[in-house]
Order: C-alpha cells, then sequence, then structure tokens
C-alpha cells in the first residue's frame, strides 16, 4: 500500500500501478477511483489535500492531488486523447504500452517514440468544464477552508500580508476575530494575476478568483452551466499546455483563424491550471459549517430565530418589520417551476434609503457575514453602461464570456439603487437593467449567443435598496422605517455589531439549513388559505388579487421555514397574515 | 493517414497474410529520399507503408476510363492545369478525401466465402492490370478494411442503374420525372446538361438497395467514395463521351443514416461517414491549400511538378537532369492550389439541453463547397470525422496526447432549399426541424387521442389558470391556417394570397394574467417569437430602421421586431399604449403579411409573416360593462377587425372562481414530486407537436365541412344583426378567419381534411370570442359590426335611448286612445314630434326622430307611411 505522501503527492504512481495490473480497459478506471474515494471520504485525509481556493497555485506542485471547490463557467466540447499508447525505445524496439488518462502529455521517457500508429492504441474521451471559484464567496468562508498542510519548503515568513481586497473596516474586524479563532499558519496571498488577464474568465470583475480546467473522465455525468462542485484531481500544469502561446503564426500551420480561439482553449497553465478528475461531488450549497446533505443536520436551537432577527434589527436602525422582511428574504429560494414562474422567490425592495449615505455598503457587509455567496452591486451608471451582466459566446475565442449575472444558485445579489445618478444609459445600459429587471421577476437570465438567446436559470435573492420605489419590479416592498435615531457616524455604528464568531456561525447554519428545507402543505391549512382568499375577494375585489396571494403563499413558506418545520401550519398562516397587514399599513402612510 | 483509431477497427489486419506479390505499382513516398514540405496540418505521421502492399492510384485515369485515359499513366501528366486539349476532363483530386488517394490493397488469402468471389467481376479497365499481378481467384482489399474495389464498385454500377424511388421519395425528388426510370441515371444525365460534375446520393436509398454496401460507405467512406467515383466516372463517360467536365464527377454523400447531435459524437465515429445538423456560426476566410508544388531547379531551370502526398509536398532535393543536390526552388505562382475553409457548426438551439452551453465542431469544406454556406445558416453536413494529434511544437519530445477533430466535408445541405423544393411548407421555417423517429411516433400517437384537442389546450400556459377558451384560441393560433396561393399569382412569384397566420387580441382588466400569456407563448411555445411592449415600442422598432454602419459608412438596415418574427409569433403587450403611428403599420403587416419600407434611399418589402398576438388593457384601467369593447380599448376598430379572435380576460364577479383560483394557487405552491410528472403535457412535447403539424400537415377543406362554413357564414350575415337590419354582420374577413380556424383545428388533430367537425368547433370558438367581446352592451346581443364597422357605439347607444322614449310615448297615446281605425291607431308625425320636444329637455332634430321611428318600424311596433304613423 503507497504510503500517505505518496497519494498525495503523486497520484500519478497509483494510476499508473493499477494500469499495470489491469484486467480489462474499464475496471482498472474504477480501481483508481475507489482507492481515491476511500481516502477522500476520511475527513482527515482529505483535508490534507491543499484545496486551490485557498492555496495558491505556485506552492501546489504538479502531478499532485489537489482539491478545488468551483462553479462551471462554461463546457467545451470533449476532448479526444490517447488512452492508451504504445512507445517503442529507439535502440532496442522494446515496446512499452502506457496510459494518458489523468494527464495531459505523454511523458514518454528518453529514448522512447510514441507509434501513433499502434494497433494497441486507443482513443477515450474526457469532459472538459472551464471553472471558476465560486463567484461572490464570501470572506468568512474563504477563510473558513482550513489552510493545507505545509507543501515542500512553504514560505511562512510573509504572514501579515494585507489581503488586496476591497472589504474595509468590517473586514479588518473580523480578520482580527479570526486570528484569534483560528491560528493560521499562511494567509493567502492572491495569485499573481494582477494583469487584467482576460483568461481566467471570472464572473464578477472585481474578484480574483482562481480558474481551472476541469477535466472529468466519467462520461456520463451530465455537467450544466453554473452548478457548484468540489472537485478532487491530480494538477497538471505543464508548461507545454501552454505552448500554443509562444509559438508565433508562422510556426503553427495553416489555419491562423483558429489561434484565437486555441489561445483561449488552452490558457498558460500557470494561470489556469488543468485538474484531472478523480473524485467529486456536487455541492447543494458552499456553507463549510454544514454537510452537503442539509436534512441531517438536527434542529438549530429555536432561539437562533429571535438571536437572528434581533441582530438583522440592529443592522435596520431598529426597524423590526424591515428585520423581518430581510430574515424572510434571506430564507427564500427558488423550489420548484411553473410555466414561466419562478415559485419561491422573494426579491426584496427596501427604499427609504438616502442617497449618498454609507448604508447599503456597510448593510451589505453585514449580510456578507451571514450568507455564503453575496455580490454588492452599486448601481451606478458606470457600472451599468460599462459591465458586461450577460454572458455572451465570444465565437472568436470560442469560450462562454461571463456577465455579472452567472451567478450560481443560492447566490445573493444586493443591488443598490441610491448610487444611480442622473444620467444617460446607453443602449448596453438599458439592456444591463432590463437583463436585472428579468433576473428578479423571472429568475432566469438569457444568455447571448449572438444568433439567438438561450435562457438559463437562475435561483438568485435579488434585493434592491433604493430610496423611493425601485424601478425593478420587487415581490416585497418595505419602506425603511429606523426605530431609533439614526447614529452619527454609521460605520462605528456597524463595527459594533457584529457579534462573536460562534453566534455569527450559528446564524450562518440556521440560514443554510432554512433556505434548503423541505416544504409542504397540511390540507386543512390549504383550505383555510383558500377560504382567507374568497373572503378578502368579497370584502374588497379591487385590492386584492392573485399577486396578493402569491406573495402571501411565499411569505408563509418563509415563515415555516424560519421555525425549522417543514410543514406549514395554520399558525405560521396567521403571522404571515398579520405580518403583510403590518406591511401594508406601513406602505400607506 | 494518421487517424488514430482507424487500424484498430480494421476488420483486416496487415497480418492477413498478403500472398502474392502485387508490386505493379511501387510504393511511392515513403521510401523517397525526400525533405518534407508541410503544405497542411494534417497527416503528420503517415503510416508507413508496408512492403507486401500494393496501391492502386485511384486517381489514374485508368480507373476512371475517361477519354484522357488514353494518355501516360504517370502521376505528372494528369493535372488539369496542364491539359493540353480542352476537350478534356482532367481527374483532379478530391481534398474532402484527404490528399491520399493511392490505396493499399491486400489480397487475401482465399479464406474468404468463395461464393463471394465467384461474384466478383472485375471491370475491364481494370482487369487487365490486376490480372497481371494479382491470383484471379484472390480476393483484393484495401487495406485496413473489408472493401473489395471491383466488388463495391460493380454493385455501385447496378445502383445506380436500377434504383428506383419509392413512392414518396418519388414524389419530393422527382421534378415530372418518370418514377420508373432509375432516378441516378437521370442523374447522370442532369450531369451531361448542366456540365456540373457532381453525383449527389442519398445515402438511404443505398441503404435500401444494398445495406451491405451502405455499411462500407459509412465505416469506409476513405476508401469506397473513390471507389464509387471510379464507377460513376465509367458509366458516366460510357454513356457521354464526348462531354467533357471542369473535372471528373465526385460523388457526395448525404444523409448518411449515422445522424447525429453533435453531442453524441464518440471516438467511435472517427473516420466514419457522419451526417450532423447545426448551425454555422462562423467561416474563416479562403485559405490556398497546395495540391500540387512547381519546382525549378535553379541551376539548369529543369521543373518539377510534384502532388500533395499526405498533406505534404515533397520538395526534390536532387534535381533529376544536372543533378545538383538542393537545387530545386518552389515556384508559387506556378503551383496549383485548392480551396479550403474552416467552418465552424454549432449545436443548434433546439437540440441544446436545458442549462448547458453548446457544443461546436469544425468543419473543413473544399472545392466547390467553400462559401455555400454563411454564418447563421442552418445545415445537415455529412462529412468524415476525423481527429488529428495535436502536436503544439513539433520540436518538443513530449507529445500532447489530445487529437483535434473536425469533419471534413462532403456535402451541406441547407435547410432552406428543402423549403423552396415544397414552397406549400415554406410557410413555415419549423419544417426545418428534424424529428427522431420515435418523436414522430410519439406525436401520431398523441394525436390519435380523442380529446388531444383538450389535451393541447390544457398544457397551454398551464399555470394560467382557466381561461380554457382563450388557451384554445392560442392553440389554434400557433397552429395556424394554410397559406393560400391564388393560382394566377402563384406562377409570377407575386405575394398575393390569403394569409395563413391568425392574430389574436386579449383585452381585459389588468392583473388577469394577459401578460403572463404572452409571456408563455413567447417563452416556451412560439419557435421564432418576439415579445415587445407597446409602450417601448415605436414603428421603426417594429418595422426596421436603417443605420450607418461605422466601418463601411453603408446604411444598414436592421430589422425590427414584426421583421425578425416572420413565421412566428410577435406578442405585443401594452396594445392600447401604442401611438397610432406605430399602430398604423400593423394594418398591413396584419392583412398584406409584408413591410413596405422606404426610408433613405432604401425602399423594398419585407416579409412579414407573423401571427400578432396582443394585449390591452381597457382605458379606464377597469372593463367597462356599460361600453363596448371598442370604447373601452379605443383602438380603431380598422385594425380590430383584423383580430381573427379577440378575447376578454375578465375578473368573474364570482365566488366560486375565486376559490378555485386560490386553490389553483395554492396547489402551485405544494406541488410533490408525482404531481409534476403527471403534469399536463410538457412544453416542449406541445412545441414539437405544434412544430411537426405545421410542417407536415396541410388540411383541405371537403366538400362537407364547405357546407358547413358557407351555412355558418350565410347565417351570421343574415341572423346576428341585433335589431337594425340595416347592418350587415359578417364579412368575407370573417369567413377567412372560420376557414383559418378550422384548419387550425383539423391540423390539431393531424388530419389532412378539415371535416364539419372541424368546423363547428371554430364556429364556437369564434361565437365565444364574439360573446365576449361583440356584445352590444346595451342589448347584450352579441353584434359584429361593433368590430367591423364600429358603428360607433354611442350613436347606437342614443339611439336606442332615443327609441325607448319615443315608444313610451306612443304608448301613452296609445293609453288614451287615439284616433283608432281598423289597422290600429294611427299618429301624426308631425304633432308627435312637437309633443316629444316639449316633454323632454333634449334637443330632437328631425333626423333623431326619423331614426327612432325607423328602428321602432324594424321592432315591428309601427308601420310609417309618409306623415302617417301606424300602430300594430
Amino acid at each position: 500500500m503507497p504510503s500517505i505522501e505518496d497519494w498525495l503527492s503523486n497520484p500519478l504512481n497509483i494510476v499508473a500501478e493499477a494500469f499495470e495490473n489491469r484486467q480489462n480497459s474499464k475496471e482498472w478506471k474504477q480501481k483508481v477511483e475507489e482507492f481515491f474515494k476511500n481516502k477522500i471520504s476520511d475527513e482527515k485525509l482529505c483535508s490534507l489535500i491543499p484545496s486551490l481556493n485557498s492555496t495558491p497555485l505556485h506552492l501546489v506542485p504538479s502531478t499532485s492531488l489537489v482539491r478545488f471547490r468551483c462553479m462551471i463557467q462554461d463546457s467545451f466540447e470533449p476532448e479526444y486523447f490517447l488512452e492508451t499508447y504504445e512507445v517503442v525505445n529507439k535502440t532496442t524496439r522494446e515496446k512499452v504500452i502506457g496510459t494518458s488518462c489523468y494527464k495531459d502529455v505523454i511523458d514518454s521517457p528518453d529514448g522512447y517514440d510514441v507509434i501513433m500508429e499502434s494497433p494497441q492504441n486507443e482513443t477515450g474521451c474526457r469532459q472538459v468544464l472551464f471553472c471558476v471559484s465560486i463567484p461572490g464567496e464570501t470572506e468568512w468562508v474563504k477563510q473558513f477552508t482550513l489552510p493545507p498542510p505545509p507543501v515542500q519548503g512553504v514560505v511562512t515568513s510573509n504572514v501579515s500580508t494585507k489581503r488586496s481586497h476591497d472589504d474595509e473596516p468590517m473586514e479588518a474586524t473580523e480578520e482580527a476575530e479570526d486570528d484569534t479563532n483560528k491560528r493560521r499558519n499562511l494567509t493567502l496571498p492572491e495569485t499573481s494575476v494582477d494583469s487584467p488577464n482576460l483568461e481566467v474568465n471570472h464572473p464578477l470583475p472585481w474578484e480574483k478568483g482562481q480558474a481551472a480546467i476541469v477535466k472529468v473522465y466519467d462520461e456520463t455525468m451530465d455537467f450544466k452551466v453554473n452548478e457548484v462542485y468540489e472537485f478532487v484531481g491530480i494538477l497538471s500544469v505543464d508548461p507545454s499546455l501552454s505552448a500554443i502561446h509562444d509559438t508565433n503564426h508562422d510556426q503553427v500551420n495553416g489555419d491562423c483563424g483558429h489561434m484565437e480561439e486555441l489561445k483561449s482553449r488552452s490558457p498558460p497553465a500557470s494561470l489556469v491550471p488543468r485538474i484531472h478528475v478523480i473524485a467529486m461531488e456536487k455541492l447543494s450549497h458552499n456553507n463549510p459549517l454544514l454537510s452537503n446533505n442539509v436534512s441531517s443536520v438536527p434542529d438549530p436551537p429555536s432561539t437562533t430565530s429571535d438571536d437572528l432577527l434581533d441582530f438583522i434589527r440592529k443592522a435596520t436602525l431598529g426597524d423590526e418589520l424591515a428585520a423581518q422582511c430581510i430574515l424572510f428574504h434571506l430564507l427564500s429560494r427558488v423550489y420548484t417551476r411553473s410555466g414561466t414562474m419562478a415559485v419561491g422567490k422573494l426579491s426584496l425592495n427596501i427604499s427609504g434609503i438616502p442617497p449618498n449615505s454609507p448604508f447599503p455598503k456597510l448593510f451589505a457587509d453585514v449580510i456578507k457575514q451571514l450568507v455564503t455567496k453575496c455580490c454588492y452591486l452599486p448601481m451606478t451608471l458606470d457600472n451599468m453602461n460599462k459591465l458586461r451582466f450577460v454572458p455572451n459566446k465570444n465565437y472568436t475565442k470560442n469560450k462562454l464570456e461571463p456577465g455579472v449575472l452567472q451567478l450560481s444558485n443560492g447566490s445573493y445579489l444586493l443591488l443598490d439603487e441610491t448610487s444611480l445618478k442622473p444620467g444617460s444609459l446607453d443602449s448596453s445600459g438599458v439592456k444591463n437593467i432590463r437583463a436585472i429587471s428579468t433576473l428578479v421577476t423571472t429568475q432566469k437570465v438569457d444568455y447571448d449567443f449572438q444568433f439567438y438567446q438561450t435562457p438559463f436559470y437562475h435561483d438568485v435573492n435579488c434585493v434592491v435598496l433604493s430610496e423611493a420605489k425601485s424601478m425593478l419590479p420587487c415581490d416585497l416592498h418595505i419602506k425603511l422605517t429606523p426605530g431609533f435615531p439614526v447614529p452619527e457616524n454609521l460605520v462605528d455604528y456597524f463595527c459594533s455589531l457584529l457579534p462573536p464568531v460562534e453566534v455569527l456561525n450559528k446564524f450562518r447554519i440556521y440560514l443554510t439549513r432554512g433556505r434548503m428545507v423541505e416544504y409542504d402543505m397540511e390540507p386543512h391549512v390549504m383550505q383555510e388559505i383558500e377560504n382567507d382568499f374568497v373572503s378578502w375577494r368579497r370584502d374588497d375585489r379591487d385590492n386584492v388579487s392573485a399577486d396578493d396571494l402569491h406573495r402571501l403563499l411565499v411569505l408563509a413558506r418563509v415563515q415555516c421555514a424560519s421555525m425549522g418545520r417543514n410543514k406549514l401550519s395554520s399558525g405560521d398562516w396567521g403571522v404571515v397574515k398579520k405580518f403583510d397587514e403590518k406591511r401594508k399599513e406601513r406602505m400607506k402612510t | 493517414m494518421s487517424s488514430p483509431d482507424r487500424r484498430r477497427r480494421g476488420r483486416q489486419t496487415p497480418d492477413a497474410a498478403p500472398s502474392s506479390d502485387l508490386d505493379m505499382l511501387p510504393p511511392t513516398s515513403p521510401a523517397r529520399p525526400v525533405d518534407l514540405l508541410d503544405a497542411t496540418s494534417d497527416s503528420i505521421l503517415a503510416p508507413q507503408t508496408p512492403a507486401n502492399i500494393s496501391e492502386i492510384d485511384l486517381s489514374s485515369p485508368l480507373f476512371y476510363g475517361t477519354p484522357s485515359s488514353a494518355r501516360t499513366p504517370g502521376g505528372t501528366a494528369l493535372t488539369p492545369g496542364r491539359t493540353p486539349r480542352g476537350t478534356m476532363t482532367p481527374v483532379r483530386q478530391r481534398a474532402d478525401l484527404g490528399s491520399n488517394n493511392r490505396v493499399r490493397v491486400v489480397n487475401l488469402q482465399s479464406d474468404q466465402n468463395p461464393e463471394q468471389s465467384r461474384h466478383e467481376t472485375i471491370p475491364e479497365e481494370t482487369e487487365e492490370e490486376l490480372a497481371s499481378s494479382a491470383d484471379p481467384a484472390g480476393h483484393l482489399v484495401i487495406w485496413g478494411t473489408d472493401v473489395v474495389v471491383s466488388r463495391c464498385k460493380t454493385r455501385f454500377t447496378q445502383f445506380i442503374n436500377s434504383f428506383l424511388p419509392s413512392e414518396e421519395d418519388g414524389a419530393m425528388e422527382t421534378d415530372g420525372g418518370d418514377a420508373n426510370e432509375p432516378m441516378y441515371l437521370r442523374k447522370l444525365e442532369d450531369i451531361s446538361v448542366t456540365e456540373e460534375p457532381y453525383f449527389e446520393v442519398d445515402c438511404s436509398h443505398l441503404k435500401t438497395f444494398d445495406a451491405d454496401l451502405y455499411r462500407q460507405l459509412i465505416c469506409y467512406p476513405q476508401e469506397v467514395i473513390p471507389t464509387f467515383d471510379m464507377a460513376v466516372n465509367e458509366m458516366f463517360f460510357g454513356r457521354y463521351p464526348d462531354i467533357s467536365l471542369e473535372h471528373q464527377i465526385q460523388v457526395k454523400p448525404f444523409n448518411a443514416e449515422r445522424t447525429k447531435n453533435m453531442r453524441n459524437l464518440n471516438p467511435e465515429d472517427i473516420d466514419q461517414l457522419i451526417t450532423i445538423y447545426g448551425m454555422v456560426i462562423q467561416s474563416s476566410s479562403l485559405i490556398p491549400e497546395m495540391r500540387e508544388g512547381f519546382f525549378r531547379c535553379n541551376v539548369c531551370n529543369h521543373e518539377v511538378t510534384v502532388e500533395i502526398e499526405r498533406g505534404r509536398i515533397a520538395e526534390p532535393s536532387i534535381c533529376d537532369r544536372c543533378k545538383t543536390t538542393h537545387s530545386m526552388s518552389l515556384i508559387h505562382n506556378r503551383s496549383l492550389f485548392t480551396d479550403r475553409q474552416l467552418v465552424k457548426l454549432q449545436e443548434a438551439p433546439d437540440d441544446m439541453p436545458a442549462g448547458q452551453t453548446p457544443h461546436s465542431v469544425s468543419l473543413h469544406s473544399y472545392g466547390d463547397l467553400v462559401d455555400s454556406v454563411q454564418p447563421g445558416d442552418r445545415v445537415i453536413v455529412t462529412g468524415v470525422y476525423r481527429a488529428q494529434p495535436l502536436r503544439a511544437n513539433p520540436r518538443m519530445r513530449n507529445v500532447k496526447s489530445v487529437y483535434r477533430t473536425h469533419v471534413d466535408v462532403l456535402h451541406f445541405r441547407k435547410k432552406d432549399e428543402k423549403r423552396q423544393k415544397l414552397y406549400e411548407t415554406a410557410d413555415d421555417d419549423d419544417c426545418q426541424i428534424q424529428f427522431s423517429k420515435e418523436r414522430v411516433e410519439m406525436i401520431r400517437s398523441l394525436s390519435k387521442k380523442p380529446d388531444i384537442y383538450d389535451r393541447l389546450a390544457r398544457a397551454v400556459a398551464p399555470s394560467v389558470f382557466g381561461h380554457d377558451d382563450i388557451k384554445k384560441g392560442i392553440l389554434l393560433q400557433l397552429f395556424g391556417g394554410c397559406r393560400k396561393q391564388l393560382k394566377n399569382y402563384a406562377k409570377t412569384g407575386s405575394k398575393t394570397g390569403m394569409r395563413s397566420e391568425m392574430h389574436v387580441l386579449l383585452c381585459g382588466d389588468p392583473g388577469t394574467s394577459k401578460s403572463q400569456l404572452l409571456r408563455y407563448v413567447h417563452d416556451k411555445l412560439s419557435p421564432r417569437g418576439q415579445y415587445t411592449s407597446g409602450k417601448g415600442s415605436s414603428a421603426v422598432g417594429l418595422t426596421a430602421y436603417i443605420t450607418k454602419e461605422q466601418e463601411s459608412k453603408q446604411l444598414m438596415m436592421q430589422p425590427g421586431a414584426l421583421v425578425l418574427s416572420d413565421n412566428g409569433i410577435c406578442c405585443i403587450d401594452e396594445f392600447d399604449k401604442m401611438n397610432d403611428s406605430t399602430r398604423s403599420i400593423l394594418h398591413e403587416v396584419m392583412e398584406q403579411q409584408t413591410l413596405s419600407i422606404a426610408k433613405a434611399g432604401i425602399i423594398c418589402q419585407l416579409n412579414a409573416r407573423t401571427s400578432v398576438m396582443a394585449a390591452a388593457n381597457p382605458c379606464e384601467s377597469q372593463w367597462n360593462h356599460k361600453k363596448t369593447i371598442i370604447e373601452n380599448i379605443m383602438l380603431p376598430h380598422t385594425l380590430l377587425s383584423r383580430f381573427d379572435l379577440i378575447f376578454l380576460m375578465l375578473d368573474p364577479q364570482d365566488e366560486a372562481y375565486d376559490r378555485r383560483l386560490a386553490n389553483h394557487l395554492v396547489s402551485l405552491y405544494h406541488r410533490t414530486q408525482e404531481e409534476e410528472e403527471m403534469d399536463v403535457m410538457d412544453s416542449e412535447v406541445l412545441k414539437d407537436y405544434v412544430a411537426y403539424a405545421r410542417a407536415f400537415v396541410k388540411p383541405r377543406l371537403t366538400e362537407d365541412a364547405g357546407q358547413e362554413l358557407v351555412q355558418a357564414y350565410v347565417e351570421m350575415r343574415k341572423g346576428g344583426g341585433s335589431g337594425n337590419k340595416g347592418g350587415v354582420t359578417a364579412y368575407p374577413r370573417q369567413l377567412e378567419s372560420l376557414i383559418r380556424l378550422s384548419e387550425a383545428h383539423a391540423r390539431s388533430r393531424l388530419s389532412l381534411k378539415v371535416e364539419r367537425v372541424d368546423v363547428q368547433e371554430a364556429l364556437r370558438l369564434y361565437r365565444e370570442a364574439l360573446k365576449q367581446s361583440a356584445t352590444d352592451p346595451r342589448t347584450g346581443i352579441v353584434d359584429i359590426s361593433i368590430l367591423t364597422t364600429g358603428m360607433s357605439a354611442t350613436a347606437r347607444k342614443r339611439q336606442e335611448e332615443l327609441k325607448g322614449a319615443l315608444k313610451q310615448l306612443i304608448d301613452q297615446d296609445k293609453g288614451r286612445g287615439g284616433q283608432g281605425g281598423k289597422a290600429g291607431p294611427t299618429l301624426r308625425c308631425r304633432p308627435l314630434l312637437d309633443r316629444w320636444r316639449s316633454q323632454t329637455d333634449q334637443i330632437i332634430t328631425q333626423v333623431m326622430f326619423d331614426e327612432a321611428v325607423r328602428a321602432l318600424q324594424d321592432d315591428e311596433v309601427l308601420v310609417r307611411t309618409g306623415d302617417v304613423i301606424r300602430l300594430c
């Protein structure tokens, strides 16, 4: 049995060994996979595998085992490769058979030549995916991934390097806490991608995420764009992969037109490494505090809900109702689709925020502490006109270029309308606004394939902060009315808000779990709802429409989820009715 | 060829003991001491030719039997550029099948089926040669395959000579030709007339004729197609010896059964003949590829031409005449090139699984196929799937284990071509859609269900509750009627005809899910739809606008929503908020189905065969039941009358409805898994069903149905008129609507005949729509003239009032017992009018009085003769 170090740092040995002892062409791969699955299922061993999310690429040696938690940004055409090949010794004419599974390059030993025409050669096929680190993954999630064990001679001196991140004061406090709670023997010096290199296709241009080309050998897997996976595989950063960038045009035969495409398809391996997948898991959420299977998590203590509400109320400056709205919103999720309708989405509009206030940013920081994926987007004219929101297909590069709205399911999108100043939107700005509006109303984005558009379905919780009622059609609208005088220095106030990490963690678990929880209705509650609706309609036909019922039904689900239950009770329904009543009351005045 | 998977699959390995020495044509290039000059990227690693295998030069005239075969069979004298006499048909290498036209032949021991060899007849042209070297009993098989050249040729010749198309094919392909004549012989004849040296072969025909030959074609196109070429050329020049073509005839197979979704391609398909379907997204500029290099010695000016060999031109390292080494230099101007183009084909949007990005495949097209497709075209491509090892840098030791794949195109079939052929289907692009057999089967079996119409209707926007008739209307709109071309015009190509598209208008209270229906139709059902909002769209946005292109400074026309949704459905929300000038364009589009544009020097007429589906809100935000539709939505009746169906979506003030609505909504939110599966038809199925019906079902009116229609129309014209006999209540336009609706209903059953039931349902639906939209609010009677003439409903209303008042007045008189007579009491008009004037503070004019009297006369309350009114 190979030692730990061996399977970690040189997994290809195991592959080669299995290949040599193979009985047929299929079975040995399964054996390899089983071997590694066994290792990975042991949490302790698994944590030994360096993760590309937290370890800079240059610290991980090539052909060693890595983990990567990522979102599929684009899928390429399947790749044909020499699965088995024969090499011949130039002098002795001795023939050896090898496999190029889990590697990019046939590394024939010195003095050997590959026989391309050998009858032993077999062509295989593997899926190729372009993956990026999860867009909008919040800082605490990133921090949480434990630093890897020291690999080789890791430089540990640059501990105090400040991460080049744009989060300000909140960040500082959080970092301090993190430092006290978890001793980090490594900081995260961002990979040196300072140059605006377009090869790293990250949806959020301000984020410096890792990207990788992931090759999967399981042909039966059906990958969809925007799904989140954790891959475990063999890292390949062979410099010859980027050779295309070194050769100039004349040397490559003929088709210069396809150079662009070739280049984009094989970006420098030092920036975009290749990962040959051995094991993978589809993630339903990226909360590191919870296992992937949410239903196995025990119920949180019932006080959490109140504590969390209390915490949010502080962030809403004492506005109870708004805090309730936000909690409901945090728990909402598209749980089914019917026709064009995304059932369960609850877009929120918080109005009454004065322009030029630091509130939206600070509020976003609070949200970022609670959720795992959050994107704060000030809707400035500049942003609206210049950023690419909708992913579009670039045919010269043969690549899907990401847009800001290419977010994985369960992301949180905070739109700050207060930063929209008078000015004119150009045509791309108008298109962008329209795209956001479609996302808010139907939870889908029409990706631009130039000749046509294809809808991609998302589940992104959208909240709009605005001065007056937002221009985007939201399901739930609440005007923020502070419960106490607004503190002079909002920044300081928000700094003082954060509870200790243990409490935050409780909130985080509570939210992720609440979001994912299954949902059902009792027949008698359904009956009750129907009766209520009929009687409202009888009393006030003009003001009660189907839309109101839609909203209430969504609210009922999140109320139920906030209680940690998965069956709607008539109590929940009562709470929801009262809540909406109060909200309507507020909106009238 | 350096295709990777080739040898593995080959049925005969070289070890299959080739016995006799077949050295009649010695192996050429590999043995030659030459410098290799790259001409193409393919075939980097050419296989070594085993010594015991001979080569047959398939491009040799000996094998084609062309008139030029009299000349010397050396490779150099064959090329077209140097043909001394113009009457010769030059032999040109087929670039699309790779450069290697020399086929290695292996003679197998007679371990093969002896029966086969008995059947074998070797064509004359080759017999001599083969006989000279090979044992006649031997079995010549192309190396790595099970293809016997001679047998293959014979079979193909037989195929051409005797293949008769089956019934439905015959109808499609022949243009008035005799179905009993072998269709491929006629094709040869066509070639002799058109002098286009391409011979297209439908693989499905070949399959029905000889499955084994077909299998060989699919598995070894590289070898079999040149063999076919030989056979065709022999036949052709045998029949038409005097004709000279641009080059020899090339066989272009298409419609291989291995029709694949791009996504299903896998290594098994390498080097096989495949047919895939997709959309062209990119095409490169033309790449000249050297076919024959021309070298001249720098010392003695000796000239040599070298043909391309496995993708390379071998530069002669030594001059034949003066024996100087490395003195030959390439003269570009005198070398020969073929055209090559790289085309990118991407999965068509309809084939793309949800949530995934499309795959693409690169195509290499050669010769005449260059520039035959444009980006945006949807094409069916037949070609040979290739894989080449990808070596980023040839100098590096390590070989990248990855292959690059492409398709060498043999045949493009644009979807549009088919469309032109069958102009009846020209009213729909959906006929492009190819359905798999299972899908067609499913659709057919669905259509057999008795309740298919209701089923389909239910599948329209299942999330919208109720409104069954509206959904049916939308469904029929999706199906559409049949385009009728007036015979006299059909020939001249004029667009005059009757429209097949139906228009539907939904109007009603806000919040009655009109927009939801629109959106659903646009998102899920309509193959080519546009969604606009009346508020935001301008006239140019709907039609077309002219822009100046930045680079070329040329005027460009950009199509608007209506043009873009040609053959689709244009959904217009907030129809009432559209301004008048914008709306006025719709007049032309909705009836003539064209759009005339005269802007910035561009005057043209565009097709806009668009179904309009519009939604309008009442102008008072809530529907006023006391007003007619015209008053409620403030649209001109000229426009309204163009809608086939106008539905009112009103909030029924009804508790039972509320309850059902609530139930429906609540159930949306707690759908369990099984329920979802049981759900009504999937929107994809509906979409395919509609597309299939539109493409393949062209129902015609039966005698019976025609009668029914006539009767219904006559009834409408005489019956409907709400009392005032003057108004005509139905116009030919309504009859046309009815015909369209009946046809659409027949289509929903995939019936080729419009029958009585179809007409009945069309009538029912039409009446239903009318009942909602054209009900006179005063009388409660359905009155189509509201829509057709717009007969100012206010006037009607006032007239109604006047009539009532007059009636009352007369009744008073009656009660008082005026002058009596046998035929009833009579009145004089003048005093009556005076008394009426005195009783009301309204101004009653003589005209108004006359109208009221006439109305009462119509009601048979009285009879007026001159100044005297006699009560009945």
